[in-house]
C-alpha cells in the first residue's frame, strides 16, 4: 500500500482526521511501514512537547547582571587581572549599639553590617528568613560618587572554612542577595577589577 | 546572512515581535535565521562578542531556569542557579574540551548545581529509587527529590523544537504558535486572518511547516 502524505498524518496524529479515514491509517501502521511509522512518532513527540511547553524565561534583571559580567571580563581582561587583596574592615554592627530607653527597638527585625575597604563601602543587610534557622543577606558595594559601572556585574564568593560555597553577582547598584544562609560563620569576597575585598566571620545565628 | 548578523537580528528582534501567551510566557518571534552551532557561539564569546553571549543566553535561559524550577526550587533560587551556571560557563569558555558538547555540559551543571544549593540550604536530597520504592508519584515534588528523568527529556525537547522554529519563517512560526502554543489555540478562520491566507490552505500550511521543522532538527543533529 502507498505511503499516506505528511498532511494526512498530521491530521492522524492531530485527530483531525476525518473519522472514516482513520482505520485505513491504523492497519497501515500496524503493518509495518517504516516511513509513516517514524512519520507518526515524530509527530506525537513533537506536538506533545510544543503544547505541554512551558519553559520561562529567566528574570530580565538576572540575565542583565549576566551581561554585565561577561562585558566586564572581556573588556578588562578580568580574569587574568593581578590584583591585590584587602580587608574590609566593620565600621557598624546594629547588633552592638545600645538600646536607648523608650526608643523601640530593632533588634530581631534584623542587623546591619558596615564595612569599609580603600573607598569602597559595603553594606550588609541580614533579614530573618523561614524557617526560623536561615537569614536573607541583601549586600550592597558602593563607591565614591556612586560609579556604579565599577561595582555591577561583580561576582561575591560565600565561602565557609575555606570552603567555596556559592557565588552570585552584583546587580547595576551593585547590590548582591544571599538568600536563605543556614546558621554558621561565612567569609565574603568581592572581586573587583583591581583588588578582591575579604570580609571576614560574618556570622549568622538565631539572634537576627 | 552570515552568523554575526544574525546575532544582531536577534537583538534586533528581541525589542519587538513578540506574541504574548500568558503572563509569564513570551514566544519569541523572528525572522529566519540559520541555525548559528553551539561551537560557533562559543568561539565568538572568547573573542569578547557579547551578541553571541546574548545569544547562548537566549537560547539556554529557558532551559536552565525552567530546569532549576521543575526540581523544586522557587524562582528567586531558580534565578540564583541560572546566574551561577553562566558564571561558572564564562570561567570555563576557554578550557571547554568540546563546545559542540555544551548543551550536556550546561544540563549537567545546572543538575550538579540544583542539587548543591538544596545541600547548602539543608533541603533533604531524596534518591529518586528511594521515591520509586516507596510509591511516591514522578512529579516536580516540593523540593523534595531531583529532577526526574522524564521531566528532564520533556523539556529537553521543548528546548529543541523551539529552537528549530526559531529557524522557520515567519508565517510557519505564526501558524505552529496560533496552533500550538497560545493558551486558547486560534481557529482555522482567525489563524487565516492572522497569516492573511484563506482558512481552507491552513491544513496544508500546517503539514509544510511541521515538515519543515523536522528537516531543520535533522540538519541541526537533534533527531
Amino acid at each position: 500500500m502507498r505511503c499516506y502524505s505528511f498532511e494526512t498524518l498530521v491530521s492522524y496524529v492531530d485527530g483531525s482526521l476525518d473519522i472514516s479515514a482513520v482505520p485505513a491509517v491504523d492497519s497501515h501502521l500496524t503493518s509495518g511501514c517504516a516511513a509513516c511509522g517514524e512519520g507518526v512518532e515524530w509527530l506525537r513527540k513533537t506536538l506533545h512537547a510544543m503544547r505541554t511547553d512551558d519553559l520561562q524565561a529567566p528574570p530580565r534583571e538576572t540575565v542583565d547582571n549576566v551581561l554585565e559580567y561577561f562585558r566586564k571580563v572581556h573588556r578588562k581582561s578580568f580574569l587574568a587581572s593581578v590584583r591585590r587583596c584587602v580587608d574590609a574592615m566593620l565600621l557598624f554592627d546594629s547588633s552592638r549599639q545600645p538600646e536607648y530607653s523608650g526608643v523601640r527597638s530593632v533588634q530581631g527585625s534584623g542587623k546591619q553590617l558596615l564595612y569599609q575597604a580603600d573607598h569602597y563601602d559595603i553594606d550588609l543587610r541580614l533579614h530573618p528568613a523561614e524557617p526560623s534557622e536561615y537569614t536573607h543577606i541583601i549586600g550592597q558595594i558602593m563607591v565614591e560618587d556612586d560609579r556604579f559601572d565599577q561595582v555591577s556585574g561583580i561576582p561575591v564568593h560565600v565561602s565557609a572554612a575555606r570552603t567555596l560555597l556559592w557565588s552570585t553577582l552584583t546587580d547595576t547598584l551593585g547590590v548582591f542577595y544571599l538568600r536563605s544562609v543556614p546558621q554558621g560563620r561565612y567569609d565574603l569576597k568581592v572581586v573587583l577589577l583591581d583588588r578582591e575585598i575579604d570580609i571576614h566571620d560574618v556570622v549568622i545565628d538565631k539572634a537576627v | 546572512m552570515g552568523w554575526a548578523a544574525s546575532f544582531r537580528a536577534i537583538l534586533f528582534f528581541r525589542k519587538g515581535n513578540f506574541l504574548k501567551t500568558d503572563s509569564s510566557q513570551l514566544f519569541l518571534m523572528t525572522k529566519a535565521n540559520p541555525y548559528i552551532t553551539d561551537e560557533e557561539l562559543v568561539a565568538a564569546c572568547l573573542k569578547g562578542d557579547e551578541a553571541a553571549w546574548e545569544a547562548l543566553l537566549e537560547r539556554y535561559g529557558r532551559v536552565l531556569y525552567t530546569m532549576a524550577l521543575k526540581s523544586g526550587l522557587g524562582p528567586d533560587d531558580a534565578a540564583d542557579i541560572f546566574q551561577m551556571i553562566c558564571f561558572i560557563l564564562v570561567k570555563n569558555l576557554p578550557t571547554l574540551r568540546e563546545p559542540g558538547k555544551l548543551h550536556g555540559w550546561l544540563i549537567t551543571t545546572a543538575k550538579r548545581e540544583c542539587w548543591r544549593l538544596r545541600r547548602l540550604r539543608r533541603i533533604p536530597v531524596v534518591a529518586l529509587d528511594e521515591l520509586l520504592e516507596k510509591g511516591e508519584r514522578l512529579e516536580p515534588s516540593g523540593g523534595r527529590a531531583d529532577l526526574p528523568e522524564a521531566n528532564l527529556l520533556l523539556i529537553e525537547q521543548q528546548h529543541k523544537v523551539r529552537e528549530g522554529i526559531k529557524t522557520l519563517g515567519l508565517k510557519c512560526q505564526k501558524l505552529l504558535w496560533g496552533l500550538y502554543y497560545a493558551p486558547e489555540p486560534l481557529s482555522h478562520q482567525q489563524l487565516g486572518r492572522l497569516l492573511e491566507v484563506s482558512s481552507s490552505s491552513i491544513g496544508r500550511l500546517r503539514a509544510r511547516c511541521l515538515e519543515r521543522l523536522r528537516a531543520a532538527l535533522c540538519q541541526m543533529g537533534f533527531e
